[in-house]
């Protein structure tokens, strides 16, 4: 066989390492301190629109995963019909929502369409036989 | 903080790795699908098969299964051979075939989803449209089944290319005297028709519907401006098209762009770079 | 027994009959040249023979130990083909799939046999060049040589010289002769009236069969005659 598709398919094995590899790593490393206090486990703050509205869906679909990991997030205050107190997150066609509740009795909630910055812990509540995700212990850190 | 420091925070999250992961996987996968789908001159049918998907997609919906695959991929492997495997014979052919069953599927697809929208609670269809078309960022949403699943398929599906690779060569080159000669075409070719159809379903996970042409077509091409082999031009389409998915995925991802759309630019940025280095070959 | 006898064969499409009542033998070392106008049904009669067409009515037999993949086949060329990236190397040893049932990858024994029938066709050279490079001359002889690997018994070609050059037409015809020389049974679907030059036996077809015969016997018939005078290239003159 010629050299230059021994070095292609040389490549094309070491992507495929790669991406098994890091299939792989899934269980070793997410526990970046769960019930650490003044750690954050996922800053969304951080991350870029795309990876923040992703994370969004993440909650509500994958939920089991972010359970009781701490959460600092951005987004836009809405108060819900059903009166569950949400944060909003869009992208070009769509809007994402995730539930939070803030820590204390009495808690002062922001202004509608208010710009804020939470965080919280993860957890779920069952409302009509349905898992629902939502933050629990919230702050309001901006 | 520096570009470095911004992939090492985003690669400790497993939706991440996740992404890439698949993205690597479907996008190897449909580069080995398209250099024989380019050479049959069916480039089309990844567009065509996804709307399909997609239509079969609003169906589930509106059906309301738990697992939408349940529906989307046996219809999407039934339309995937009978457009592959009985070009000979019919009436309507190639394009043309494609065209009918595609543009009906996504026609149907929405008007499925309009008429029974109640059904689906779905309060923004074109929300839901747009990002099944598109893709948006569903690829940095999957869960742990998805990604075994999609690894899965696509080890299957790589481990069968390299068994039949030669009969597949012979086949795209030369039907006739394959099936003259003795080889079983029929099977092969449904056998092409179905990992096609499971492809394309996988993939549309990663750039959405519309795209997932581009994600079939052009590292096919981009090879075959400069390598003169089948099998360079196989292995180099291969490796140009996960070069590309990465870079497209870690620009998206770094940068904010649309996922699906950043992948095609670098796709035709690759195309570019190739068929210039191509025309300086000639020369 | 003969390799190949076909008894009464009718074939066409679906519901139109294209040749029907054809009937002639093939031995081993025959050099068969299939002739007769355009339309009359040579190409649908090759792919009948092949088995890619089921024949409308009649019989085609084998015999002689030939078994229906033992056929070589060179078909036309078509635009996808012309502009495929492969090697010459890729395209001769894909002769050898047939063969392979389902193994799926070649042997020592089908590699040396792909690297004889290139030396045979006399495109040692061409071996790992790009086919679509090729003239349409050295293609012809890549997809000779493919067929080559297929079989060594009998060989068909669906209009081997067409567009073909009348210097490469003449070299190509040398070198199938020489193929009948050493050994392989030739049918060969031509309407260059100059293949018949040197076949030992014809089949004239026109809707239905009007000649078999040797070529002796062809040149002298009625049939024969006509054919050599309506035809504009004759290179005996």
């Amino acid at each position: 066989m010629k050299v230059i598709n021994k070095i292609l398919i040389a490549v094309l094995a070491f992507c495929m390492i790669f991406a098994l590899v890091g299939c792989v790593d899934d269980d070793n490393t997410t526990d970046t301190g769960s019930g650490n206090s003044g750690k954050i486990d996922f800053d969304l703050v951080a991350m870029g629109p795309n990876s923040t509205y992703a994370m969004f869906q993440n909650l509500n679909k994958n939920t089991n995963e972010y359970l009781n990991k701490s959460f600092k997030i951005p987004g836009t205050y809405y108060l819900m019909a059903d009166g569950s107190h949400t944060v909003f997150f869009s992208d070009a066609c769509c809007s994402e929502y995730i539930e939070f509740k803030l820590k204390g009795v009495d808690a002062e909630y922001p202004e509608l369409y208010e710009n804020v910055i939470i965080t919280g812990i993860g957890g779920q509540k069952t409302v009509d036989g349905q898992q629902h995700f939502y933050l629990y212990d919230a702050e309001i850190v901006e | 903080m520096t570009i470095i420091e911004k992939l090492q925070m985003y690669f400790q999250f497993d939706f991440v790795r996740r992404a890439f992961v698949v993205g690597i996987l479907v996008a190897l996968c449909a580069a080995l699908l398209g250099v024989i789908l380019v050479l049959k001159r069916f480039s089309f049918i990844g567009d065509g098969l996804s709307h399909v998907a997609f239509g079969a997609m609003a169906v589930a919906g509106v059906v309301g299964v738990t697992n939408e695959m349940v529906i989307v991929m046996p219809v999407t492997i039934v339309c995937a051979v009978i457009l592959l495997c009985s070009s000979e014979n019919s009436k309507i052919k190639g394009d043309a075939a494609v065209a009918l069953i595609s543009v009906s599927a996504l026609a149907l697809g929405y008007l499925v989803l309009n008429v029974f929208s109640s059904v689906t609670n779905s309060s923004n269809i074109s929300g839901d449209v747009c990002s099944a078309l598109f893709g948006s960022t569903s690829i940095l949403t999957l869960s742990k089944a998805e990604v075994w699943l999609c690894v899965g398929l696509a080890v299957a599906v790589i481990v069968m290319y390299v068994v039949f690779y030669n009969k597949i060569f012979a086949m795209t080159f030369d039907q006739n005297f394959a099936r003259a000669t003795g080889t079983k075409v029929k099977t092969y070719n449904a056998i092409v028709a179905v990992i096609t159809a499971v492809i394309i379903v996988l993939a549309m996970n990663l750039v959405g519907s519309l795209l997932i042409s581009a994600l079939v077509i052009f590292p096919a091409l981009s090879a075959m401006r400069v390598f003169k082999s089948f099998l360079s031009v196989t292995v180099c389409s291969a490796v140009v098209s996960v070069v590309c998915a990465v870079l497209g995925l870690l620009t998206a991802i770094l940068f904010g762009t649309p996922i699906g759309s950043t992948i095609v630019a670098v796709d035709l940025v690759c195309f570019g770079i190739f068929s210039a280095v191509g025309a300086i070959m000639r020369r | 027994m003969a390799y190949l006898t076909v008894k009464n064969l009718s074939v066409g499409y679906e519901n139109r009959v294209v040749a029907e009542n054809i009937d002639f033998i093939v031995n081993k070392g025959d050099y068969l040249c299939i002739v007769g106008e355009n339309g009359s049904g040579k190409s649908t009669l090759m792919k009948t023979l092949l088995g890619l067409k089921s024949p409308t009515s009649g019989e085609i037999v084998f015999g002689d130990g030939l078994k229906r993949n033992e056929i070589g086949y060179l078909p036309q060329q078509t635009a996808v083909q012309r502009d495929f990236p492969a090697s010459v190397y890729e395209v001769v040893l894909s002769g050898c799939v047939g063969k392979n049932g389902w193994r799926p990858f070649y042997s020592g024994a089908d590699k040396a046999l792909a690297k004889e029938n290139i030396e045979k066709m006399g495109i040692t050279e061409l071996a790992n060049r790009c086919y679509r490079e090729l003239s349409g001359g050295q293609q012809q002889r890549v997809l000779l040589a493919r067929a080559l690997c297929a079989t060594k018994k009998i060989l068909l070609l669906d209009e081997p010289v067409a567009g073909l050059d009348p210097r490469v037409t003449v070299e190509m015809y040398h070198t199938i002769a020489q193929l009948n020389t050493d050994g392989v049974t030739i049918i060969m679907i031509s309407h260059d009236i100059a293949a018949v030059k040197y076949a030992s036996h014809v089949l004239h077809i026109g809707h239905r069969p009007l000649f078999f015969g040797t070529r002796e016997d062809y040149i002298a018939s009625d049939v024969g005659k006509v054919f050599f005078k309506t035809e504009v290239y004759d290179d005996d003159n």
